[in-house]
């Protein structure tokens, strides 16, 4: 009895589970399906479910029209930069604030905290100025140069190094070690999680941001996958097939990626919330 | 070591936070230019704003339906991947996909399947025998509909953090509870969550704060001068319309102190009642 | 000959020296005698000089902003040959969707990063002269070849604020009425024609609707320039007045020009407001499901590039009303932005487009209907399936300019604010056009 019970309920939660992934597969297989259509197939009431014939003339329209490797260029390098930038200075500052005393020391680590509180568009109009001012504007610095810096990762890259027993550090002092390989060779391996944590929550956000590289860049080829997708739904408005061959040229790289570094990927989001 | 990120802070961020006050109290006009000191003007136009308040409507409505859902959903999946289900990786994975896709792509793709005349969701309605609706125009679905592709995404991403936070917890008190006989309903009332708190709690922060900066899935699903951008549009989307389609840069920057004042109060409450029912031990 | 030539090229070449060695860019444009005459040598001799001529005086890379993606092959083909002209240079496309154009375009001026060539419309030439961002060209019209006569008077003047010329019409469009043959002949109704009132109109865009089947009749969405700019004319209103210090919403007449289209909406013979939104007018024209549409000339290409829709259609006037016929007539135009470091390269790019050359490519491209005269026939022969003649006839017979002052971009919001309550069923047509009315006048009194 108990068993056919507990068959029943097994039963039921592969049937949430499976409902679910069709819910999250389908908007993809929508895409993939719609990008392989006429224009005129995708007009039709009611939608035809397959193309008659498999057809690529979105990707061509999408490739002929937008400098789409110079796109992905762009946003690789920008979202690698910040990343790169971020752990490197929020690491620093993170274990300065964590361990070292130095004057002023409280006021500066209030006034980061404070920033941390402030929603990021709030910044957006002087940013824009000042990269203007800077002569940036319409530059591929422009995309990354304010995302550099980064309150939360400071506060974040801290609480990990906080985390840590000064036992270990004393013990480097003791075999000889200064501060700085201290630092760069006992302190930084043991906060991976958290530099692997802080990468990822950062990319993420490098790698979907929309308003800001759609405020400071105005030309194609300097603009961000997100930014141009949105200047593609503009331009092609009657052209699905090449607006979901875009959408999802753009997706596929990041889907890769996350092929390839699945277990980090799962693991480092799954950190961020045992240690924010 | 400080300095790197500390003068970052002061020229990106703390003198930016001090000009946008200042800007607040100014006329700016076409393009960025300054008209001067105007006192407490673009406030008083703001309290005046039809449309602001109902962007600030919108951006509650938006953090009712999208936390609690996106908090409920996630928890369901990791709960139900916690029982020792086949193929947890490849779940895992699939769920997780939502959430590394481009968010604005994923708007597009939605979008698409909204559409009034071609979409396969009116499709869908119209082979089960009811009525096609014009989901994104509609008033009374335009929303709810923004907000199931925030869900949507939202889902995966927050499942992998409960599901680290559920399995966190030590086995030790699931095999207590079953020697007194508890059933897994009980178990999940009286162990799981109880002791799940703090992960939720960082979870809840995290959709609030990001649901109330909801911009680029209203800004790729509605266009900007769309009838429906009025009962659709968040404080961010109404701040950079006024920003940069209507360029009332001066009237934007109080916008921005205005979201600035909310979210500071949100966080303080968030802090108060944290105490309240987190459970730290 | 020779020996003036070779007067003219040391001539540049000592302005360039000049100008390079004080370092200051933004000087007024180079004398003007030298450089008429050096064009005049190229027009003459085009093979044997331009070039030493043009790396004297012209050079730079010119950034160029348009939105009208359908240009891009006319764009391209036409900086290849001004780039061959003037070795110098180097032009860089830049286009940007509609939707996105003016909020870039602003933005981007305000930073000072700008393109050094950019389009304007009627709207927006206003608030852009009037903020210095663009810069007036009349000396440079003046030393040049261009004749001002080849292109519509109606387009000069649009460009002219106070008194000065900010740009050359690169094209102009008028509006006409497109219309499903298939949805006719399946009614069995005669197709519209240029005797046509508006009576006609919504006769036949009654019999087309047909609930049952998604049909409508017409789209009768919100438009300025494909629909009340035509029809409040011809009832005898006007949306501002010409000494352009006042609204004219609140005028019966202006209200009757913008009623005729809600009351199509009311009878249901168009798609909602809020449908036509989603998808726009000409796509869901394009898919079968309405029989006319009110559309500029420019949408002959999109709908001839469809396989499967281009014989489907064709095109006449806009009904009559009160026994007159007339079109708003609007072209966009190249302007040179103050920014710009290449003022010299940014004209010579302007005096391109407008040129001969540019013109006959425009035209055979059939993007755009050419603006200089002796190239619009050009345009119209890329669709012989369609009636395109009515385009050209409008506009010299019975065009009406396109109603614009300083702040136009602003009152535009305004107008788009509030009718599209009223387009949508939600206010009446007479509240909201006093509504505009009364905002429009405290703009009007601010410029």
């Amino acid at each position: 009895m108990k068993t056919k019970k507990l068959k029943i309920s097994r039963i039921f939660i592969y049937v949430i589970l499976i409902g679910g992934v069709l819910i999250a597969v389908f908007p993809f297989l929508w895409m993939i399906l719609t990008s392989l259509k006429t224009n005129a197939e995708t007009m039709t009431i009611p939608p035809t479910i397959l193309p008659k014939k498999i057809r690529f003339d979105g990707y061509v329209t999408v490739l002929t029209k937008l400098p789409f490797l110079k796109i992905y260029a762009n946003t690789i390098i920008s979202s690698v930069v910040t990343v790169i930038a971020q752990l490197v200075f929020c690491a620093m500052a993170g274990y300065a604030y964590a361990r070292i005393d130095f004057p002023f020391k409280n006021i500066l680590f209030t006034a980061t905290l404070a920033v941390l509180m402030v929603p990021g568009t709030f910044f957006i109009l002087p940013q824009y100025r000042i990269i203007n001012k800077l002569g940036l504007l319409n530059t591929i610095y422009a995309l990354f140069l304010p995302n550099l810096f980064s309150a939360m990762g400071t506060f974040l890259l801290r609480q990990f190094f906080m985390s840590l027993p000064q036992e270990l550090e004393d013990a480097a002092y003791i075999d000889g070690c200064n501060r700085g390989k201290a630092f760069i060779k006992i302190m930084l391996p043991l906060v991976k999680p958290g530099l692997v944590s802080l990468g990822i929550l950062t990319f993420r956000f490098a790698w979907n941001d929309l308003m800001w590289p759609m405020i400071v860049n105005t030309s194609t080829d300097k603009m961000t996958l997100s930014a141009s997708l949105s200047f593609m739904q503009g331009q092609y408005v009657t052209d699905f097939p090449s607006i979901m061959a875009g959408a999802l040229m753009a997706a596929v790289p990041m889907i890769v990626l996350f092929a390839i570094f699945q277990k980090q990927f799962i693991e480092g989001v799954a950190h961020t919330g045992i240690k924010g | 070591m400080i300095a790197p990120v500390t003068l970052g802070l002061i020229i990106f961020y703390f003198y930016p936070f001090f000009r946008v006050i200042i800007d607040s109290f100014h006329n700016i006009g076409a393009f960025d230019k300054d008209m001067g000191f105007v006192g407490l003007q673009n406030y008083q136009t703001m309290v005046k704003d039809k449309e602001m308040w109902r962007a600030l409507g919108n951006t509650f409505k938006y953090v009712a339906i999208i936390v609690p859902l996106s908090l409920l959903f996630a928890l369901l999946i990791a709960v139900l991947l916690n029982a020792k289900v086949k193929a947890l990786s490849f779940f895992r994975v699939v769920y997780f996909l939502p959430a590394i896709t481009m968010s604005v792509a994923v708007s597009m793709v939605w979008r698409w399947i909204y559409n009034g005349d071609f979409g396969i969701l009116n499709g869908l309605m119209t082979a089960i025998g009811l009525e096609p609706r014009l989901w994104l125009s509609d008033k009374a679905t335009a929303l709810i509909c923004i907000s199931t592709v925030s869900i949507w995404t939202n889902v995966g991403y927050y499942m992998i953090i409960l599901l680290a936070g559920i399995q966190g917890i030590s086995k030790g008190y699931y095999e207590a509870a079953e020697i007194d006989g508890a059933t897994g309903l009980q178990k999940f009332v009286k162990i799981t969550l109880p002791l799940l708190t703090p992960t939720i709690f960082y979870v809840v922060i995290m959709l609030i704060i990001s649901t109330f900066q909801i911009f680029s899935e209203i800004y790729m699903m509605i266009d900007v001068k769309a009838p429906a951008i009025k009962f659709t549009q968040s404080v961010v989307m109404h701040f950079y319309r006024s920003a940069f389609s209507y360029s009332k840069k001066g009237y934007a920057s109080a916008i921005a102190v205005l979201l600035f004042v909310i979210i500071m109060l949100l966080t303080v409450f968030q802090m108060k009642m944290q105490k309240k029912w987190v459970n730290y031990d | 000959m020779k020996k003036k030539l070779l007067a003219t090229i040391l001539c540049a070449a000592m302005t360039a020296t000049m100008l390079s060695g004080c370092g200051e860019a933004k000087t007024e444009p180079a004398p003007a005698p030298a450089q008429t005459e050096t064009k005049t040598e190229e027009a003459a001799a085009p093979e044997e000089a331009p070039a030493e001529t043009a790396e004297t005086t012209v050079e730079g890379e010119i950034h160029y902003a348009y939105w009208q993606d359908a240009l891009t092959p006319y764009l391209e083909e036409s900086a290849k040959i001004f780039e061959e002209t003037y070795p110098g240079t180097k032009i860089v496309l830049e286009p940007t969707a509609w939707g996105e154009y003016w909020t870039k375009l602003e933005t981007a001026a305000s930073g000072g990063s700008v393109a050094d060539v950019f389009q304007l419309n009627g709207p927006n030439i206003g608030k852009y002269a009037s903020a210095g961002v663009v810069v007036p060209i009349d000396e440079y019209i003046a030393s040049s070849d261009i004749d001002l006569s080849n292109y519509p008077a109606a387009l000069n003047d649009l460009y002219t604020v106070e008194g000065k010329q900010y740009g050359i019409a690169m094209d102009y469009d008028t509006i006409g009425l497109w219309y499903n043959k298939e949805l006719f002949d399946a009614k069995g109704i005669a197709y519209p024609n240029e005797n046509w009132t508006w009576d006609d109109l919504v006769a036949a865009a009654k019999a087309i609707t047909d609930p049952a089947t998604g049909t409508y009749g017409i789209t009768a969405d919100y438009a300025d320039q494909g629909g009340f700019y035509n029809t409040v004319p011809l009832f005898g209103g006007y949306i501002i007045s010409e000494d352009k210090k006042t609204s004219g919403f609140s005028l019966d007449e202006t209200k009757a020009g913008i009623q005729c289209w809600v009351d199509l909406m009311k009878e249901g013979y168009s798609p909602s407001q809020a449908s036509l939104t989603e998808n726009p007018n000409y796509v869901q024209f394009m898919s079968g499901k309405v029989g006319m549409v009110m559309a500029g000339d420019w949408f002959a290409t999109t709908f001839a590039s469809d396989e499967a829709f281009k014989d489907k259609c064709d095109v006449t006037y806009i009904p009559m009303i009160n026994g007159k016929r007339t079109s708003v007539i609007h072209g966009k135009a190249n302007c040179i932005s103050a920014a710009t470091q290449y003022p010299e390269a940014a004209w010579k790019w302007v005096e391109f487009l407008a040129g001969d050359k540019a013109n006959e490519l425009l035209g055979k491209s059939g993007a755009a209907i050419p603006s200089h005269k002796d190239y619009s026939a050009l345009y119209f022969e890329q669709f012989p399936q369609y009636n395109m003649a009515i385009f050209a006839d409008e506009a010299q017979n019975s065009s009406y300019p396109y109603p614009t002052s300083k702040t136009a971009a602003e009152w535009g919001d305004i107008m788009w604010n509030e009718l599209i309550s009223a387009y949508s069923l939600e206010v009446s047509v007479s509240d909201a056009c006093d509504s505009i009315a009364s905002q429009m006048n405290d703009l009007l009194a601010t410029e």
